[in-house]
């Protein structure tokens, strides 16, 4: 792949400036590569976090459908969708912080802030309910924080996501465009060196020439 | 010599106790699809209700409310032939249906469920049709047009005691269970009225019901962790457990203590049925509130079979109220059956919660 070559002066100041920067950038590099591994790493660990908070939630939402199967059974169905529709919904607030993750990444937090009544009150009227049904819903209700972990892990790994792509196309451009061009750029400055050192010997050969035969006039 | 009121009754009662669906036929409906068992109920005491089910469009929601209509229509057909204290008591049994109707009327207005959704859970009872709900739901916004729209009806005075209430901010459950304890203790009270012997057969059979729905609410009162001090406000009319026995029985710390509790107290009152029935559930090898639950249902249902046992068979109110609770049962493992059926459960499953 020809990179383009950078403008610079075939000087040899320039060349060691060169030789410098690549150091540099091979060195930033290294470190954007570190910093990318550290996140895939991350990244995997909250894929697995995630995965046991999705385990969670389907284990409280299916026992919860079985459930409201159980109470549908004993209720009858119609009953019982009744008495789910006309029950309060469950009250939460979620409050939402950053926290700082992996590499000192800004990382989403969600917190479950819960109205909890002073004085615990019955959801459903404790005479018609199945007590499945209370249960069903309990199931439901447990199933929320596990919910905003998983909101949360899925948040964060949105962001871990978005920070690799961007680290990888710092890499890439790094080591596929930077380096390159240095390198170009440094071959340019070394031949056209070269030339002048060549150049250089060439005249001092024929100027070596010209006094010898100057000399051997004047003798 | 037949006692008067029961001359017309009884024939009545003992024709449609023949017309209910025996166990094994119940037991054959397990594992047939919903239209099959459609066909299968064309033959029986439902058929007019089941045949204004939309054919091949039937589900278990309107297969629930034909049985129900069903049931209003032979708790009306027993009124029609009863009379006396025996027609208050009946009109007062199915008023525990029409409250099902106002509950839903409540629920509706307080939680803006759209109308034709609340009135298919509505069931018509006497002039109380379909089309004057949908106006009372449509039309009320407080407890004072509730009252208004049961004006003359046994209703108004329940409803009368919520008169300045909030209902939009009142909590519903409260209100709910108030209204549930009002028609308990009408039930309670015209049994009081019946004569000697049908009074003591009634008590026992409300009783044992009155029971074992309280047994639920402290089971489940413990289990939502509400305050001891509450426990008056969730019981309903007490039986043969009084509240006292009942808040004892629930500071045990779990549901085994409690029911111990309840059994001690029936072994010092020397209560045959409750020994056993509360041995019976103490003996399961997993004791859960859902299988006491279960268990407690059976209880009530087995009691009036035993006092069928103990009492003569014909011309007293049980062999009335033992086929009002034996079509209750029918048409709930009927429910159980169709809903199992389409949803495709497995036998065991459905077979788990029928009570035979």
């Amino acid at each position: 792949m020809s990179a383009e070559r950078l403008e610079v002066h075939p000087t040899r100041l320039e060349l060691l400036r060169l030789r410098k920067r690549k150091t540099l950038a091979e060195g930033i590099a290294d470190i954007l590569q570190k910093d990318l591994e550290t996140l895939i790493l991350a990244l995997i660990e909250k894929r697995k976090e995630a995965n046991s908070f999705r385990n969670k939630i389907f284990e409280n939402l299916n026992s919860a459908y079985s459930l409201f199967k159980e109470a549908e059974m004993i209720n009858g169905p119609l009953k019982t969708r009744e008495l789910s529709l006309s029950r309060p919904p469950i009250q939460f607030k979620v409050d939402q912080e950053t926290t700082s993750g992996v590499l000192g990444i800004q990382l989403p937090h969600f917190e479950l802030v819960s109205e909890v009544e002073d004085t615990p009150k019955a959801r459903f009227n404790l005479i018609d309910t199945p007590y499945q049904l209370i249960d069903a819903s309990w199931n439901v209700e447990r199933a929320t924080k596990p919910i905003l972990g998983l909101a949360e892990l899925t948040a964060a790994i949105r962001e871990i996501l978005e920070i690799i792509s961007l680290k990888r196309r710092q890499v890439n451009r790094i080591r596929f465009k930077i380096i390159p061009q240095i390198d170009s750029a440094i071959r340019y400055v070394e031949l056209i060196l070269e030339e002048i050192e060549r150049q250089d010997a060439i005249r001092v050969r024929v100027l070596q020439r010209k006094r010898k035969e100057r000399t051997e006039k004047t003798d | 010599m037949k006692p008067l009121q029961y001359k017309e009754i009884m024939p009545k009662v003992a024709i449609a106790r023949q017309k209910l669906i025996e166990s094994e036929d119940l037991i054959s409906l397990i594992g047939k699809d919903v239209e099959s068992i459609r066909c299968i109920l064309l033959d029986s005491a439902y058929k007019e209700e089941i045949q204004d089910l939309p054919a091949k469009k039937t589900n278990a929601i309107l297969f629930e409310k034909a049985l129900r209509k069903n049931y209003v229509k032979t708790l009306e057909g027993i009124i029609r032939f009863s009379s006396g204290n025996i027609r208050k008591l009946m009109h007062a049994l199915l008023r525990k249906v029409e409250l099902s109707n106002l509950k839903t009327v409540l629920r509706a207005i307080k939680y803006k469920i759209d109308v034709d959704e609340a009135l298919k859970n509505v069931v018509p009872v006497g002039t109380f049709g379909e089309e004057k709900y949908r106006e009372i739901i449509l039309k009320s916004k407080s407890f004072e047009d509730l009252e208004i729209a049961f004006s003359n009806h046994d209703f108004e005075l329940i409803l009368r005691q919520f008169s300045g209430t909030d209902l939009m901010s009142e909590d519903l459950v409260s209100i709910e269970t108030k209204m549930d304890k009002a028609v308990f203790q009408r039930i309670i009270d015209l049994i009081d009225r019946l004569g000697d012997s049908d009074r003591k057969i009634a008590q026992k059979l409300f009783w044992s019901e009155l029971d074992s729905i309280n047994i639920k609410v402290i089971l489940k009162i413990k289990a939502l962790e509400i305050s001891p001090k509450q426990i008056r406000e969730y019981l309903v009319p007490t039986g043969f457990f009084d509240v006292e026995i009942l808040g004892e029985a629930f500071l045990g710390s779990n549901i085994e203590s409690v029911l111990k509790h309840l059994l001690d107290f029936a072994e010092k009152n020397q209560n045959k049925f409750y020994q056993k029935s509360l041995s019976r559930i103490l003996a399961q090898p997993e004791l859960s509130i859902s299988s006491i639950e279960d268990a407690l249902y059976e209880m009530a249902y087995k009691e009036s079979m035993e006092l069928l046992k103990e009492y003569s068979r014909y011309y007293n109110i049980g062999f009335i109220l033992e086929y009002n609770n034996l079509k209750r049962i029918e048409i709930k493992n009927l429910i159980c059956i169709i809903l199992g059926s389409e949803r495709k459960l497995t036998p065991q499953t459905i077979r788990k919660h029928l009570i035979l």
